[in-house]
């Protein structure tokens, strides 16, 4: 699979895990693990309850970061939270 | 004066010991001989800056080679060090920037501080471009442009 592939699954997968609008998708890393991929995207969600002392520096806005575990037949097996 | 954040100068150095290394790397899969050959455009004939904090975080993913690279890594990074120049700033600056230090670290901190003297911030750290830009200090994005290349092709 090449990163192109890769980012439109784990994209659709993040997509589909909120209910709320993402924007700025994107692809961070990639790693091959075993059979599987370890994909990294970054995206941008509106936080609605951040705290006001913290509005001043993004606005509402936050970059969140997740890990995307896609195995050999394309499936997505693990989505989880990342840290750099 | 260009500033160059921690994960764009992982780019650079691997560039300058073997292009080809860029994609093995973990942090800088995603990039390749391209976004090397960009960042020395981006670099040509301007003054880097850097801090204590982004050589150290540089050198503490980098040191790990073995071989011939282990040799290559020390005189690119030696060479790196003493092209640019390198400022200190004092980490009590987290005084005066309390909530920014809890959202974006002290080494990210010191980067928005010394780039806001810059003409650009480059960065392949989306969170920080997004902080950067919202200080208004110009910056290059490399994740940005990877993307960008990736999804026109």
């Amino acid at each position: 699979m090449n990163f192109k592939e890769l980012f439109k699954i784990a994209s659709l997968a993040v997509q589909d895990s909120y209910e709320k609008d993402i924007f700025d998708i994107r692809l961070e890393q990639v790693e091959k693990d075993g059979d599987n991929y370890l994909v990294v995207v970054s995206f941008v969600i509106e936080d609605k309850m951040k705290e006001e002392s913290l509005i001043a520096f993004t606005g509402k806005y936050e970059r969140i970061y997740k890990q995307i575990r896609i195995d050999k037949d394309k499936s997505v097996v693990g989505l989880y939270m990342f840290k750099f | 004066m260009v500033v160059i954040d921690t994960n764009a100068l992982v780019v650079y150095v691997l560039g300058l010991m073997n292009p080809a290394l860029i994609e093995t790397h973990k942090r800088t899969s995603i990039y390749d001989k391209a976004d090397f050959e960009y960042l020395l455009k981006l670099t040509y004939k301007k003054e880097i800056f850097t801090l204590p904090d982004i050589l150290s975080e540089v050198d503490n993913l980098l040191n790990k080679f073995k071989g011939k690279y282990r040799r290559i890594y020390a005189k690119k990074f030696l060479d790196f060090v003493k092209y640019s120049s390198e400022r200190y700033l004092e980490s009590l600056i987290i005084e005066s920037n309390f909530e920014l230090f809890q959202e974006i670290g002290l080494t990210d901190l010191k980067v928005l501080e010394l780039s806001e003297q810059a003409e650009y911030l480059i960065t392949a750290d989306s969170k920080l471009a997004d902080y950067a830009s919202c200080y208004g200090i110009k910056v290059i994005d490399l994740v940005k442009n990877r993307n960008v290349r990736l999804l026109s092709t």
